[in-house]
């Protein structure tokens, strides 16, 4: 896990006076302006939609709450790439809104490409997160909290900004890293409405020039503030303990009755799921339309299909395989030694999938040529980017099992090996499909690493939609971005359904 | 025939002294209760019996067979014993009838018998196709005795097996356990802090106190004669005063008394609450009430002398009412038991 990224490190110094030169020349600096820029007003305004959705779907009496949640948290499954392939196909310069004005003599529209639609599509695929974890806030913040500020006086109002607020800042803060990281790392979005963000200036320099240490100090500098949005993440923590007071189980806390609040919020809901969810779709399904018409063949696509499917199957069984030893001994035997291997498997994790991808560009191309630009080392990116995701469920799955259980079965005359088949094994059923399913459904929507990494002509769904949008061939990846949509709304149905 | 043999046994835990040389012997068909405070070793002791750590030191014999020693370290599976534990630990993925199956070799019609005569036995004949979540607390109790004891195990170990039930279920469940364990004829260790389950349970006791057996006695016996002060302080409610024993005869503040054994020299008197007997009396009588509990089928009534200042407690039939202030008369029942002061203690003792 960490030698590709020591090598990205040795590479980028190794470079010396050269690589101080890219450090330090202005294009860089105008990179690092924009990262910032993105990341901390996409950020601002995913807490601005997501806090008062979180509320709304919680603690009101919103008229149907349930679907409204389903539908506000289900953007979470568009990859950007097709979210930015979306937006320039309706909103771009010769996209759907400019044919539609054309017979009123409109030739162009005002560029989206930059910082705006960069935003844009970004806000639209990463306030989920921040619903998701508010909400989780919310249900488990004690409501008796609430009610002891009403009883020492305080109004509805006082009470939100006092105690709800301060008591969901964990959750908020959690939230916002996630929508921060995201960011940073997205390669997709930012690519296609070409904005010059480190994830795009690395693959242009990766691309265009044959020394690549330049992409190298860029990835190293991307590292650097990927590491310190998680140092303020933690500091942002503080010192207060945010448990449910008392053990035993919850009260649900009385629903705030909204009155003539409701149309505006029902609005404002709309609003969101309509930009999010249902613009996005209908302009993937009209150049799907018009790509039936048009005669588009689907073979490229099919084949495209298999080969996401083949990787991102090989991936989940190799993370939950790998997965299996390493979460047993951190949950079963902690030791410095259990938890040193667990953290540094979460490294790939914390860092843009350009950066992985580029180090093990590197590291392959200079010390395992035969494996370079094979379907092994790609499988191994994804290990690398996601295992976390299997690690987590399992060992979420290990921690609800006792170890008596095991005991039990040893005193019952099973020799180990036995006791991982008949009760192990049986026990983490759940948690290698849910490990297995997360890691398959990210890999699936994976896009730099699979651009930096595939074999060659090993097209898959992503890199199609993404190549295919970026010379503005619509309507030839509106079919892949369907197909890749249902796929994963599929797998997170069955997700959900394992949950229950 | 003696089961079990524990032969000063050590286990450290890094700094931490968990065992430090833990000796009793089990005769095969008793019960046994490892008794005593949390921390005190006891847990451990069961699971260095049943194979889940390794003593650093001793030796354990199960059925006369050495499992643990010099160069021995029988695997759990090989021990043949069978284990309850505090949160019953049944496999949430089997049925009933499955967990108890589970430690069978042979999967054909005989182990199915037995299973079910085993489950027939602790009264659950009909729940085998259950899952165990599907079951009350003291239902799971009871498959989880089922399960060990389905493959006739040389001993059964029960680690605080009915600290998980309410306290109205517990009396009941004890007295069925028992009653189970009985009529299956099993050499079983029960660990427990509670020393009323412990009396109540049990044939013999085993009082452990800071990772060593301080006594092992019948109930009646381990009350009524504790070996040391500590153990008489830990089992059951106690006064101690000062007092000088001279052979068969202790002389203390209350007066002579007789002694369970011969001693001379300065010692600690051991009075029980319940062998005080106290009577309301005239106003020049020697004693005073301080304070009176009531609890229903009996009372804990603090008594002073008034000449000395001595405070005890007297547990008595709740048929007087007492009050504070009111002139009682007392008397000592039955021969006490009496320890040796250490040598500090001796000299502030007051002499008389």
């Amino acid at each position: 896990m960490l030698l590709p990224l020591a090598y990205l490190l040795i590479r980028a110094t190794g470079a010396g006076a050269a690589a101080l030169d890219v450090l330090f020349n202005s294009r860089t600096l105008r990179v690092l302006i924009n990262s910032v820029a993105i990341t901390a007003t996409v950020t601002t305004l995913a807490a601005l939609w997501g806090v008062p959705l979180a509320w709304l779907t919680t603690r009101t009496d919103l008229p149907g709450r349930k679907i409204w949640t389903a539908l506000v948290v289900l953007p979470l499954v568009i990859p950007s790439y097709v979210g930015g392939f979306a937006l320039v196909a309706s909103l771009g310069p010769k996209g759907m809104l400019q044919e539609a004005l054309a017979p009123l003599g409109v030739e162009r529209l005002p560029e989206i490409y930059g910082f705006v639609g960069a935003t844009y599509a970004l806000l639209l695929f990463t306030y989920p997160y921040l619903v998701l974890t508010v909400r989780a806030g919310l249900q488990r913040m004690d409501p008796s909290l609430e009610e002891a500020a009403r009883g020492l006086g305080y109004s509805p109002w006082q009470t939100f900004w006092r105690v709800t607020l301060p008591a969901l800042r964990p959750s908020l803060a959690a939230g916002a890293l996630l929508v921060a990281l995201y960011t940073l790392s997205d390669f997709g979005a930012v690519s296609l409405l070409r904005f010059n963000s480190f994830t795009r200036a690395i693959y242009i320099q990766y691309q265009s020039s044959f020394d690549r240490s330049a992409a190298a100090v860029l990835s190293l500098v991307l590292v650097t503030m990927t590491i310190l949005v998680l140092v303020a993440e933690r500091r942002t923590q503080g010192r207060a303990r945010y448990h449910r007071l008392s053990g035993g189980v919850g009260r649900k806390s009385r629903p705030v009755r909204l009155g003539r609040w409701k149309w505006p919020a029902l609005a404002f809901c709309a609003f969101v799921v309509t930009a999010a969810l249902i613009a996005p779709f209908t302009v993937v399904l009209i150049w799907f339309a018009r790509g039936v018409i048009a005669g588009e063949t689907f073979a490229p696509m099919w084949e495209a299909a298999w080969h996401s499917i083949e990787a991102a199957s090989l991936a989940a069984l190799a993370a939950v395989l790998l997965g299996v030893p390493v979460a047993y001994l951190s949950v079963r035997f902690p030791s410095r030694f259990a938890t040193v291997v667990e953290r540094s498997a979460y490294i790939g994790y914390g860092l843009p999938g350009i950066v992985v991808a580029l180090s093990l560009v590197f590291f392959g191309a200079n010390y395992l040529p035969i494996l370079y630009q094979t379907l092994p080392m790609l499988v191994f990116a994804y290990v690398v980017l996601f295992m976390p995701q299997a690690l987590g469920a399992l060992r979420a799955n290990l921690l609800q099992t006792s170890p008596r259980l095991e005991e039990a079965a040893r005193s019952l005359g099973l020799n180990p090996r036995r006791v991982w088949v008949r009760v192990n094994l049986p026990l983490l059923r759940p948690g290698l499909w849910a490990g297995a399913a997360l890691v398959f459904l990210t890999t699936i929507k994976e896009l730099p690493a699979t651009l930096l990494l595939a074999p060659t002509g090993f097209d898959t769904l992503a890199t199609q939609i993404w190549s295919a949008s970026a010379e503005a061939f619509f309507a030839r990846a509106a079919a892949p971005a369907l197909l890749l949509l249902a796929i994963s709304a599929l797998s997170i149905f069955i997700l959900l359904s394992q949950e229950e | 025939m003696i089961s079990l043999r524990l032969r000063d046994v050590w286990k450290r835990f890094g700094e931490y002294s968990a065992v430090s040389g833990a000796s009793f012997e089990l005769e095969k068909g008793q019960l046994l209760a490892l008794l005593g405070p949390s921390g005190c070793g006891k847990t451990t002791t069961l699971r260095l019996i049943a194979g889940f750590e390794t003593p650093d030191r001793g030796e354990i014999e199960i059925g006369g067979r050495l499992v643990a020693g010099p160069g021995v370290n029988l695997a759990p599976e090989k021990r043949r014993v069978g284990m309850v534990f505090q949160e019953y630990a049944l496999f949430p993925h089997l049925t009933v009838l499955d967990n108890v199956l589970f430690g069978l070799k042979s999967r054909d019609g005989k182990a199915k018998t037995r299973a079910e005569t085993v489950l027939e036995m602790v009264g659950l004949k009909d729940a085998g196709e259950r899952m165990p979540h599907e079951l009350s607390g003291g239902q799971q109790q009871r498959v989880a005795l089922a399960r060990a004891l389905a493959p006739e195990p040389d001993l059964i170990l029960l680690d605080e097996p009915f600290s998980n039930l309410d306290a109205a279920l517990r009396v009941r469940v004890r007295a069925e356990v028992r009653e189970i364990l009985k009529e299956a004829g099993a050499t079983a260790v029960f660990v427990t802090h509670d020393q009323e389950e412990a009396l109540s349970l049990v044939d013999r006791v085993a009082v452990m106190l800071e990772g060593r057996v301080q006594q092992i006695a019948s109930p009646h016996e381990l009350y009524f004669q504790p070996a040391t002060r500590a153990v008489a302080d830990f089992v059951g409610d106690s006064n101690f005063l000062p007092g000088r024993a001279r052979g068969r005869v202790v002389e203390c503040e209350l007066g002579e008394l007789p002694t369970q054994r011969p001693a001379s020299g300065p010692v600690d008197v051991l009075l029980r609450p319940e062998s005080i007997e106290a009577r309301p009396a005239g106003p020049d009588a020697g004693y005073r009430v301080v304070d009176v509990t009531f609890f229903g089928h009996d009372q804990l009534v603090r008594i002073r002398k008034l000449d000395t200042g001595l405070v005890f407690d007297a547990r008595l039939w709740p048929s007087y009412q007492f009050f504070p202030g009111q002139p009682v008369e007392i008397r000592v029942a039955g021969p006490v038991m009496v320890y040796a002061q250490n040598e500090k203690e001796t000299t502030k003792a007051p002499l008389r």
